[in-house]
């Protein structure tokens, strides 16, 4: 469960983020919609603890964020969530295997083994060698080894911040259907953020961020 | 895991790690070259005298006797009165002395006129005397000693003909034909390039000089060797002592000498004097090759800061996945070290290679000592400093950014 009340953030002394409230029950799918500029990205920010509220404070599963020290919150990021971005997922350097494995280099959790990571791929309908170097994949088949990244720790919470925008309309549905089978199939609760209003259909609740979002009323 | 990312992530952008380790492998071979080269020759100079307490001459500084007399650099002292040498040589304090006389030079080469005495007397390193490889002492009259680099660069053999020429190139004594009757084994000292004469041989070719002219006196070479002939001057003499405390006294007495103005040099006084010179040429040689180290260091720097702006990305995702500060911190320290141990490992490679293919008459050491050790450890330890530099502004970079990079 998350728990956010009176939650504001100053940058510069000009309120960017001032949330009344929102509270996200566990394993609930919920869309945040939102034009550019409206601090959907401080809201991530805030919400695995990189950034820190002025004001309010966050609770995730019975944590407080705000009694955590920085290297702690670092810890408990690595243990409790997993994060899809827009684009740029990976190091191009890496290899898929590698890329994937670098989400176990930060949390306490057991090891994982090849087969695991093979049956999530499969899951995730990527035909790829391990071995590959991540730059060698397509935009889509990146964004689905980011997916398998994410869940590769089984985290509690994925966030996903416009992880179709690089996708055509194809490649975006077929991720939409495989992100949320393996989302469940964990039990994970799923924040996705988005400007594309066409995805809201696939989740349970919606929230319009700038009317959650009182500093830009 | 870290050291793992670190490597594929410099893997990623060889070139620019490249440069900056060559460009810190180029500050090694300067840094060490230098010291290497400075304490080499300042060892080379100590070496080059020993067992000698003093040495005599017709100048007032010491540096200048004891780079002529036993260096062989310089512009030539003054005269000293054979007369003169004889009689500081039978002072009671003295126990035995060599008289030596330069100025002469055959093809290049410094000639210096002596007596047989020298190659029982002369001591270098730890009290070696000079060896020969071929032949031996003087002998007869017209016999020539050579050091080992003339008998190598003159392709000189025993038993070889010479002629000994006077102060110049142009005019060589035809009529005097000098042989080789010693070859002197290498000693990494100025002897290697000396000619030896005797001094009686000298004065007698110097017969037929007049105020700088050639005048043939027709003496056939045979009756030349047969003269009585009085020796007239020296450029110094080198002695040792009866009672090495009797030296101040000695010293004391030399250069209050009544005849003529003499200066008595203690060898090793005189050489830590020289020293002192050198130092503060070699200090400015030190300081120039610490420039550019800091150079190579903010070449360094300045490549890690080229490859922030690319790796704000990779820096988000790490942070997303929970890497904390420490974690950045580690990714650009041992990217460093990197950097410095391998540009430490390629300089020294260099260095020894360079030594190996340089020819020197100073025997420089191949192995690092304990003090270079200790600059090299603090080369990494600067690195090390000088890379919280870039690692903190991506950490703040980092916070700013948060997981979203917009770039």
């Amino acid at each position: 469960m998350i728990h956010i009340s009176t939650c504001q953030f100053q940058y510069d002394k000009k309120s960017v983020l001032d949330i009344d409230s929102l509270h996200i029950k566990e394993g609930e799918h919920i869309f945040l919609h939102g034009k550019s500029g409206s601090a959907k990205s401080t809201f991530l920010n805030l919400l695995c603890g990189i950034l820190e509220p002025t004001h309010g404070d966050i609770e995730v599963f019975g944590t407080k964020l705000s009694s955590l020290s920085l290297s702690q919150k670092d810890k408990f990021r690595a243990d409790n969530f997993g994060v899809i971005f827009q684009q740029f997922n990976l190091l191009p350097y890496l290899s898929v295997e590698e890329n994937i494995l670098l989400a176990c280099g930060f949390t306490k959790s057991k090891k994982i083994s090849k087969e695991e990571i093979k049956i999530l791929l499969d899951a995730l309908e990527l035909s790829v060698d391990c071995k590959t170097a991540a730059m060698k994949l397509s935009v889509g088949q990146q964004q689905r080894v980011a997916v398998a990244r994410a869940l590769i720790n089984r985290p509690k919470i994925i966030l996903a911040d416009e992880p179709t925008s690089a996708l055509d309309s194809d490649a975006k549905e077929r991720f939409m259907k495989l992100l949320f089978t393996q989302a469940s199939a964990c039990g994970a609760t799923l924040v996705f953020v988005s400007h594309d209003k066409s995805l809201a259909s696939h989740f349970d609740t919606v929230y319009d961020f700038s009317t959650l979002n009182r500093a830009f009323v | 895991m870290i050291f793992n990312l670190t490597y594929k992530s410099i893997l990623n952008r060889k070139t620019a790690f490249f440069l900056s380790v060559f460009s810190i492998a180029i500050s090694v071979v300067l840094l060490l070259g230098i010291q290497r080269v400075a304490k080499s020759s300042e060892k080379h100079f100590l070496n080059t005298l020993n067992e000698t307490d003093m040495i005599v001459g017709a100048s007032n500084g010491s540096i200048e006797i004891l780079l002529n007399l036993v260096f062989h650099i310089g512009d030539g002292l003054g005269e000293m009165q054979y007369s003169s040498y004889e009689e500081i040589a039978t002072m009671d304090e003295v126990a035995w002395s060599v008289p030596l006389s330069l100025g002469d030079s055959f093809r290049g080469f410094e000639v210096m006129a002596t007596n047989e005495d020298f190659f029982k007397r002369y001591k270098y390193a730890s009290g070696k005397l000079l060896e020969f490889q071929e032949g031996g002492n003087f002998g007869g009259f017209y016999d020539v000693i050579v050091g080992f680099n003339v008998h190598k660069k003159l392709d000189l053999k025993l038993s070889d003909k010479v002629h000994l020429s006077h102060a110049d190139e142009h005019h060589e004594h035809t009529n005097r034909e000098f042989s080789v009757s010693g070859i002197l084994k290498p000693s990494n000292t100025p002897n290697d390039d000396l000619v030896f004469i005797q001094l009686k041989s000298d004065e007698a070719i110097h017969l037929e000089w007049q105020s700088g002219h050639f005048v043939d006196m027709h003496i056939e070479s045979e009756k030349l060797s047969q003269m009585d002939i009085k020796l007239k001057h020296v450029s110094g003499m080198l002695l040792g002592l009866k009672n090495p405390l009797q030296i101040l006294e000695l010293e004391n007495k030399i250069n209050h000498y009544k005849g003529e103005n003499l200066k008595a040099v203690i060898p090793a006084k005189a050489l830590s004097k020289l020293f002192k010179l050198m130092q503060s040429f070699q200090n400015v040689l030190f300081f120039i090759s610490v420039a550019v180290f800091i150079v190579a260091l903010f070449t360094m720097l300045t490549s890690m800061y080229a490859t922030l702006i690319e790796r704000r990305r990779e820096i988000a995702i790490l942070r997303s996945l929970g890497a904390s500060a420490k974690v950045l911190f580690a990714l650009f320290a041992i990217e460093s070290f990197l950097i410095v141990a391998c540009g430490i490992v390629l300089g020294v490679f260099i260095l020894t290679l360079l030594i190996a293919l340089i020819p020197s008459t100073l025997s420089i050491s191949h192995m690092p000592d304990i003090y270079e050790i200790a600059m090299l450890l603090v080369m990494v330890a600067i690195s090390l400093l000088a890379s919280l530099i870039p690692a903190l502004s991506s950490y703040k970079q980092s916070l700013q950014d948060g997981l979203i990079v917009k770039i």
